[in-house]
């Protein structure tokens, strides 16, 4: 089937009045857009402290010393600059049952990569599958969004899923905290959510889109199926009707909600995109309803 | 109950192919299918204990036997299952529609006023919407011709549409032509041979070849209500008075089609102006023949008008003639002996003569016909002329002799000139022998050689010498004197000698009077011949449209101004066996009852249900219908 280009202009267009949201405070230079409880050469005034040794001068208030006779220190808020990191899962599940999945994901990391780029943001971008792939730095302003456009629409989806290894490299990889979207179907065999709390426990805030196609959740199949997994190439014999469809669908909604609360219990945000919701829907859509961007 | 397309053998074999294809794809659409999925996980946890082959199976035959008898039901449907007998099937019928003159007569119906064709036309509609919709009509417009309208038609609103087109025309019907037509159609044509159908006033041609000689059993008539009278003309005719020229002698005749007496005003009008008039008493079934004398020698159309109470049809209450111009020939007689020729040429009625003498010729050229008596005028001759004895030295045919005693031996009888002239043997006392030149034709000869001689040459008046004077002749005493006169002078002006004769007649077959030899010619108005049959000095023709019709032979002209309709004198009998009237659709045929669409429903429907309940659902057909709730419940139930 013939396709149209890999993210249109007008999307883009769209995308400039975006910027990538986080809601923990990380600390940084300044240059971020997003404000943290973290003090520093703001403009904004935050709060008062004690004067110590070693200080800047410039930022004594003087007018308490006059009155008090004691030093304070006025503090300022910052916009730090955060980090930013993308996680493409490319396993071969995203392309089972339907290539569709994987186009929507990629489409969707374009998205937001381009949403940093517009905001001076740093966003560095990896893809994994049972490991963490060659990262590709984005920064510099819309005008580096070529480079990551062409990286995205040749990308392939091979490989099998292994959530905990790609965590433990990740943070070995990246030490510095700061905001981690991973954008996946989440299927697999194992329980991803003990690596979502490993990389929590070391200061990222989580967000989590999961990308499925609609046969992923309401399979649309009926009678005798011979199933073959993706990744692995397990098969699986059995006779699939309306009532092994309302459980094959009951399950698939409680592991969704069981990453919701993996991602909310370290204040993190969840949201799952439907690959029938075209990307610019889902952008506007269920990416600012959580705050994922906006 | 029956198949009307398909045999039971053909039926059965279409029907096991189709079980064959449809259990082959039941299997191969119920095989397992392979499914690409992303991961195992919820799967295994939908997964349900494994049920026996054996159960599968079961589960899967409603939606086989479903289709199996959806497929039957439509297979049915196209095989036209019928309720009933076959004898009871389609049928083909033919539809005469009586589009005779008498359709156009009026009737009272219901406070209505309408004619007898409107009359027919609801009925033969009446007629088409009673037939079972799989029975074919063919409608023929009948009147003095059998003309169909349409073919077996089993679409009923073209056969309603050919019935609305229905127009009233003006010849009489003739009954056993168009039976006969009828019978033929339906015996050649007809798949079953149905019903004859003749709508209609109920008057016809009642001469022996145009009634039936046995009339058809499965004849039916749609009559209509009421009986019109009338009082027409019938015939008007114009002959010229053959001693009084400029008299015209008017013949007209009156017919009283109705079952009462009437009293008919008849009133003549010549350009517009009253000419003459009469009342004429007519009793049922009379007709009256009454003459008129009318005086003119001018052109003009002569008007015939009745006028009667109570007349339901108006077409035959008038007939118009053109009367032709009655031309003199100019005769200019240049002489110095006037009594000479004076008897012979008065009594000649179309002439005008005028005599002169040899100066006043010389001085004033001659008109029209010039007849210059043993004298030439010099020069060129201006007009047709008769040189009767010319002198030697100034005739214009070369003379060869002047011969004494010669005596007429025969006659150029092939030639308009010597028409009927037999005499013989008489002497002429002194005439000149010619040398007829190059292009003249001699007519008369003596045993020294031709005394009478014409020229006929392009661009030159006609000329006749003649070499000896038949008034100063033993031919004077001849018979054929006057009758050598009149055929030069007819030669010279033929369109002056022609008698005409005007009649207004009816269209249809026509009787006139001929002699035996002659050339004939019956044409039509455009000009086309028309085919006639010669009998005891009889012509017949037939004309079936309204026209002029010209019969020509010799110099006599008879033209017949076909203008009024044809009226059939009686009205004719049906037989006592024929049906009679609109049957109702429930009792006038035994009709068997179609199931084919009830068929294609159920069918249309049994697959639906089957493609609702035990479709894939995964075969890219599946609708929003499938998640409703009580189709769910059905289909587990079913499953």
């Amino acid at each position: 089937m013939a396709q149209g280009p890999f993210i249109d202009k007008h999307f883009l267009e769209r995308l400039e009045r975006l910027a990538i949201h986080w809601q923990k405070s990380f600390g940084g230079i300044v240059g971020g857009h997003n404000t943290s409880r973290f003090s520093g050469p703001g403009q904004e005034f935050l709060d008062h402290r004690h004067f110590h040794h070693g200080d800047d001068l410039r930022a004594v208030n003087w007018r308490a010393y006059m009155r008090l006779e004691k030093m304070f220190l006025k503090m300022f808020q910052i916009e730090p600059r955060v980090p930013v990191r993308l996680l493409l899962d490319a396993s071969a599940s995203m392309e089972a049952p339907t290539p569709a999945k994987f186009l929507a994901a990629r489409r969707l990391a374009a998205a937001l990569v381009y949403v940093g780029l517009v905001r001076l943001d740093t966003i560095i971008l990896n893809t994994f599958s049972n490991s963490l792939g060659d990262a590709r730095v984005c920064s510099g302003g819309r005008h580096r969004f070529g480079p990551v456009s062409d990286f995205l629409s040749t990308a392939e989806a091979r490989g099998t899923t292994d959530f905990l290894a790609v965590s433990k490299q990740f943070v070995e990889r990246y030490s510095q905290r700061g905001l981690l979207i991973i954008i996946s179907d989440f299927l697999t065999d194992a329980d991803n959510t003990k690596s979502f709390d490993y990389l929590a426990e070391f200061g990222h805030e989580l967000l989590l889109l999961q990308v499925y196609a609609d046969e992923d959740r309401v399979p649309p199949w009926d009678g005798e199926l011979e199933l073959e997994e993706a990744e692995s190439g397990a098969r699986l014999e059995m006779d699939f009707d309306f009532e092994a469809r309302q459980r094959y669908t009951a399950a698939f909604d409680e592991w969704s909600e069981q990453l919701r609360r993996a991602a909310l219990r370290h204040g993190g945000r969840f949201t799952a995109i439907s690959t029938s919701l075209p990307v610019e829907e889902a952008v506007f859509g269920p990416l600012v309803r959580v705050q994922g961007v906006r | 109950m029956h198949l009307l397309n398909l045999s039971l053998a053909e039926f059965f074999t279409l029907f096991s192919a189709a079980t064959a294809v449809v259990v082959a794809l039941y299997l191969l659409d119920r095989s397992r299918r392979t499914v690409r999925v992303a991961t195992l996980r919820f799967w295994n946890e939908a997964q349900r204990p494994v049920e026996s082959a054996q159960r599968r199976r079961i589960r899967q035959w409603p939606s086989l036997l479903l289709q199996l008898l959806s497929i039957a039901l439509l297979l049915l449907a196209v095989s036209q299952l019928r309720w009933g007998s076959r004898e009871t099937g389609a049928r083909d019928h033919v539809l005469l529609v009586d589009t005779s003159a008498w359709g156009g007569a009026l009737v009272v119906s219901a406070g209505a006023t309408e004619s007898l064709l409107d009359q027919s036309k609801s009925l033969a509609l009446a007629y088409t919407r009673a037939l079972p919709a799989v029975d074919r009509v063919m409608v023929v417009y009948a009147d003095g011709l059998a003309t169909p309208a349409t073919a077996f038609e089993s679409d009923h609103r073209k056969v309603e549409e050919a019935i609305r087109r229905a127009t009233a025309g003006a010849s009489a019907l003739n009954l056993a032509q168009a039976l006969e037509f009828a019978r033929g159609t339906l015996t050649r044509h007809a798949r079953a041979a149905g019903e004859i159908v003749l709508a209609g006033g109920g008057r016809a041609l009642t001469s022996e070849t145009a009634l039936p000689q046995e009339w058809p059993a499965n004849l039916r008539l749609l009559t209509p209500k009421g009986s019109p009278e009338n009082v027409g003309i019938r015939k008007l005719g114009l002959r010229p008075s053959p001693d009084d020229p400029g008299l015209w002698r008017i013949l007209v005749s009156v017919r009283n089609f109705g079952l009462r007496p009437h009293a008919a005003d008849l009133t003549l009008t010549f350009g517009g102006a009253p000419a003459a008039g009469r009342t004429l008493q007519l009793n049922p079934g009379q007709e009256v023949e009454t003459a008129f004398e009318y005086r003119t020698r001018a052109a003009g159309l002569i008007e015939a008008r009745l006028r009667t109470r109570g007349d339901r049809f108006s077409a035959d209450d008038r007939a118009v003639l053109e009367l032709p111009a009655q031309p003199e020939l100019a005769v200019t007689v240049c002489t110095d002996e006037p009594d000479l020729l004076r008897p012979l040429l008065s009594s000649l009625p179309v002439l005008a003569v005028t005599t002169r003498s040899r100066a006043q010729c010389l001085a004033q050229s001659p008109q029209g016909v010039a007849v210059y008596d043993r004298f030439v005028p010099p020069g060129a001759l201006k007009g047709p002329s008769l040189l009767l004895e010319p002198p030697v030295d100034r005739s214009p045919i070369p003379f060869a002799k002047s011969g004494v005693n010669e005596r007429i031996e025969r006659w150029e009888q092939r030639h308009p000139l010597a028409a009927g002239l037999r005499a013989q043997d008489f002497r002429l006392t002194q005439a000149l022998v010619f040398r007829p030149a190059q292009g003249d034709t001699p007519i008369a000869f003596s045993a020294s050689g031709p005394v009478l001689v014409a020229r006929e040459a392009a661009g030159q008046p006609k000329l006749v010498v003649a070499g000896f004077h038949p008034l100063r002749s033993q031919l004077k005493f001849e018979l054929a004197t006057p009758l050598l006169f009149a055929n030069i002078l007819r030669w010279f002006a033929p369109e002056a000698f022609r008698r005409g004769e005007v009649f207004a007649g009816t269209v249809g077959a026509v009787t006139s009077p001929v002699h035996t030899g002659g050339e004939l010619r019956v044409i039509d108005e455009s000009g086309q011949a028309l085919p006639y049959t010669l009998r005891d000095e009889q012509v017949r023709f037939y004309s079936a449209r309204m026209g002029t019709v010209r019969v020509m032979q010799d110099g006599r002209e008879q033209t017949y101004s076909l203008a009024l309709p044809e009226i059939p004198e009686a009205v004719w009998t049906p037989p006592q066996r024929a049906r009679r009237g609109v049957p109702s659709a429930a009792a006038g045929f035994a009709q068997a009852r179609d199931l084919w669409v009830w068929l294609a429903v159920l069918g249309a429907l049994g697959l639906l249900l089957d493609w609702l309940l035990f479709a894939p659902a995964g075969s890219g057909h599946s609708f929003g219908l499938r998640n409703w709730a009580p189709l769910q419940r059905l289909q587990r139930r079913a499953s």
